[in-house]
């Protein structure tokens, strides 16, 4: 019997019983759904994060943070510089007192703004405009893609050369708050509005980036402390206005910076330097912390790399495990389907064997109706999954305010595409499910079949 | 007739020798056929006729291969039932026999051609031989102009005309019809023994007659009867 005949036998078959053959889909589809979402999720996030890594050059790049006691001079900073299989290094500064940026109507929050230096040790993969320079000083920005799209409504070019608003939290006391706003007691201020040129948008996430001597201007600090009178006021580090003496500290440039990034030449010199890192800078490797603490730590990019994507995985398999269950249900379903249809059609296959079917015949006719069930789930599941997938996709992504920053193109071919292999598996559950009552379809004994009532 | 009906048969002598066919039913036993030996020439026509639960049915279904003896030696076309494979079988059944039930064992779900064309599905013939041949075995029974009827829609002697049809597929040697006529009245049962004789005639098909009714087994030339699985031949011309 050919492939294709058994093929329409089965679709005819299935037709025959449709109530049933339809519940049975269901169970199918919801598993394979399921499944296809979250392998979906996990694919189009690997691949993005992935992507990002090494565009970005994160993956041959270490970050080194203080522990606290000692900071990152200018003179460490060279040093390393000079490491052998050091491509180029970064001071960075946490410009972590912008709550909020707006354009226009538009605004967005939610986001990190850094300083570096514009020299390459972060490479930055420019969508508009152009990259920050080591020209750069002043309030210049790039902003990334997403927080640009917000900004504009989906026209991310047009913020190129404009001017953004950066709103402060209540604890900036920098360069420019003014003590009027200040309550001093308790040393908060009110939020003020600092304006800044966007010269490039980038294809970062949910970020603004200053130029690094910006971003040591501006974390300069200031307190006041309220005294009866100026008169007779001296102090080398602080000035007295109308009885409020201030005091102002940079603590990047009295003692340094918190923290840094290292470009690695290659990915191969990288544990070379974490070496170099360890023995003459006391730095201890955050993936591989020891009793003794360092006066610095090193995250190898592609630890952090490793983390995240660990992290992500263990969700992803939680999810999966869900997913699978709600296979397994269905493959009872496809087991309990064919069992009753071999019930059904006992005299059947006693005719069939009558009229020349073998053993063989038969069970193959009943393991095909059930790999097509199996088929038919899968390809349901994937056509629903898409719907929803590239529904929710084209709403939510690739917004600033969405955890979803993945475009739909992205989607689809890193994904959905790789995720269809899962018509592939509910075709083999189907198979699988269908190999007991085929098997008990081709025993049964041909003379008794026909007298079957 | 069509040169396709006609195919150039090798003989398919029916040789049985020695066969038992004993059931357990719990702890006891029965004989259906007892130290059977008989043998029928291709193109006989031969009622086997018996009173019910004599073994008639019982000799059909191991005549057609879809019963085994428990002793003896079943010889059709060369073809040793007691060395054949399922497969040798199944092939014997598709392409040497014909099977006619007295309940027609039709899918009723299916039209007219689609039931005669299964047996061409399973025997793997190709889509335009067997729509050909499937038309061709309809138009013999009288019935091409209901091919596409559902066969729930059919009367019972049409349904029986279906079921030679069928029966008639795969260009066979041999028909076992088993009580073709015992769910029809008596003119459809006239007219299907007619159709049958004629393909035993004209084609030259050994035709094997399953009956319980005397006037139903005087029109074949051979009668054998089965009493308590014993068989005794009672004419030949």
């Amino acid at each position: 019997m050919k492939l294709r005949d058994q093929l329409s036998m089965a679709r005819r078959n299935l037709k025959r019983q449709k109530g049933r053959t339809r519940l049975t889909l269901i169970s199918i589809v919801i598993g394979s759904f399921a499944v296809i979402c979250v392998l979906t999720i996990t694919f189009t996030a690997n691949k993005t994060i992935n992507d990002f890594f090494e565009q970005t050059g994160l993956l041959y790049s270490i970050d080194v943070t203080s522990a606290g006691t000692n900071m990152i001079d200018e003179a460490m900073v060279s040093d390393i510089a000079a490491l052998p299989g050091v491509q180029s290094v970064s001071p960075k500064v946490d410009m972590y007192f912008y709550e909020s940026v707006k354009f226009g109507d538009n605004a967005a929050n939610s986001f990190s703004a850094t300083a570096e230096s514009a020299n390459g040790t972060t490479k930055q993969i420019i969508a508009f405009g152009r990259d920050l320079t080591e020209a750069d000083s002043g309030p210049t920005v790039l902003v990334s893609k997403d927080i640009a799209n917000v900004l504009t409504d989906d026209n991310p070019a047009s913020l190129v050369d404009q001017q953004i608003i950066l709103i402060t939290n209540s604890y900036y006391t920098g360069p420019d708050q003014k003590k009027e706003n200040c309550d001093l007691a308790t040393m908060t201020c009110q939020p003020i509005e600092v304006s800044a040129t966007v010269v490039g948008i980038n294809d970062g996430r949910r970020s603004i980036l200053f130029p690094l001597q910006y971003g040591i201007d501006q974390s300069e600090t200031r307190s006041y402390n309220e005294i009866p009178t100026c008169e007779g006021f001296s102090d080398p580090n602080a000035t007295c206005e109308d009885g409020v003496i201030i005091f102002s500290n940079n603590q990047i440039k009295d003692s340094g910076y918190f923290s840094m990034r290292i470009r690695a030449a290659s990915s191969e010199v990288i544990p070379g330097i974490g070496e170099a890192l360890t023995s003459q800078f006391n730095m201890r490797d955050q993936a591989d912390l020891e009793t003794d603490a360092g006066d610095y730590y090193f995250m190898v990019g592609q630890d952090t790399l490793e983390e995240a994507l660990k992290a992500f995985r263990f969700v992803s398999l939680a999810l999966l495990a869900i997913g699978g269950i709600s296979l397994l249900v269905s493959a009872i379903g496809v087991i309990n389907t064919m069992l009753m249809a071999t019930l059904e059609r006992t005299r059947e296959i006693g005719v069939m064997r009558a009229i020349g079917a073998t053993n063989k015949d038969v069970k193959r006719i009943f393991t095909v109706e059930a790999a097509l069930l199996g088929f038919m789930g899968g390809v349901w599941g994937l056509l629903f999954a898409s719907a929803i997938i590239i529904g929710l996709g084209s709403r939510f992504g690739g917004s600033a305010d969405s955890m979803l920053a993945i475009d739909v193109p992205t989607l689809i071919t890193s994904g959905l595409v790789p995720s269809s292999i899962v018509i592939a598996l509910t075709t083999v559950i189907g198979i699988l499910s269908g190999v007991l009552p085929a098997r008990r379809a081709a025993k049964l004994d041909p003379v008794e079949s026909l007298r079957y009532e | 007739m069509s040169t396709t009906l006609t195919q150039d048969l090798a003989s398919a002598d029916i040789s049985l020798s020695g066969v038992s066919r004993i059931y357990e039913l719990g702890d006891e036993k029965i004989h259906a056929l007892r130290d059977l030996t008989l043998d029928i020439r291709q193109g006989e026509f031969v009622a086997i006729k018996g009173p019910s639960g004599s073994g008639k049915s019982t000799l059909a279904n191991v005549i057609g291969g879809l019963d085994t003896p428990n002793e003896g030696k079943i010889v059709v076309g060369g073809l040793d039932f007691s060395k054949a494979n399922d497969k040798q079988l199944s092939h014997y059944r598709s392409k040497t026999i014909g099977f006619v039930f007295q309940s027609f064992n039709l899918q009723s779900h299916s039209t007219v051609l689609e039931n005669v064309l299964l047996p061409l599905v399973i025997a793997g013939v190709d889509k335009t031989t067997r729509m050909a041949r499937a038309k061709e075995c309809l138009e013999l029974m009288g019935l091409l102009d209901r091919a596409d009827q559902p066969t729930n829609k059919l009367s019972g002697g049409q349904r029986q005309r279906v079921s030679i049809a069928r029966a008639l597929a795969n260009w066979p040697q041999i028909i076992i019809a088993d009580e073709p006529t015992g769910n029809l009245d008596q003119a459809n049962g006239q007219n299907v023994i007619e159709h049958l004789t004629k393909l035993n005639r004209e084609l030259n098909i050994t035709l094997i007659l399953i009956t319980h009714d005397a006037d139903v087994a005087n029109k074949a030339p051979r009668i054998l009867e089965i009493i308590d699985g014993n068989v005794t031949d009672r004419k030949s011309s």
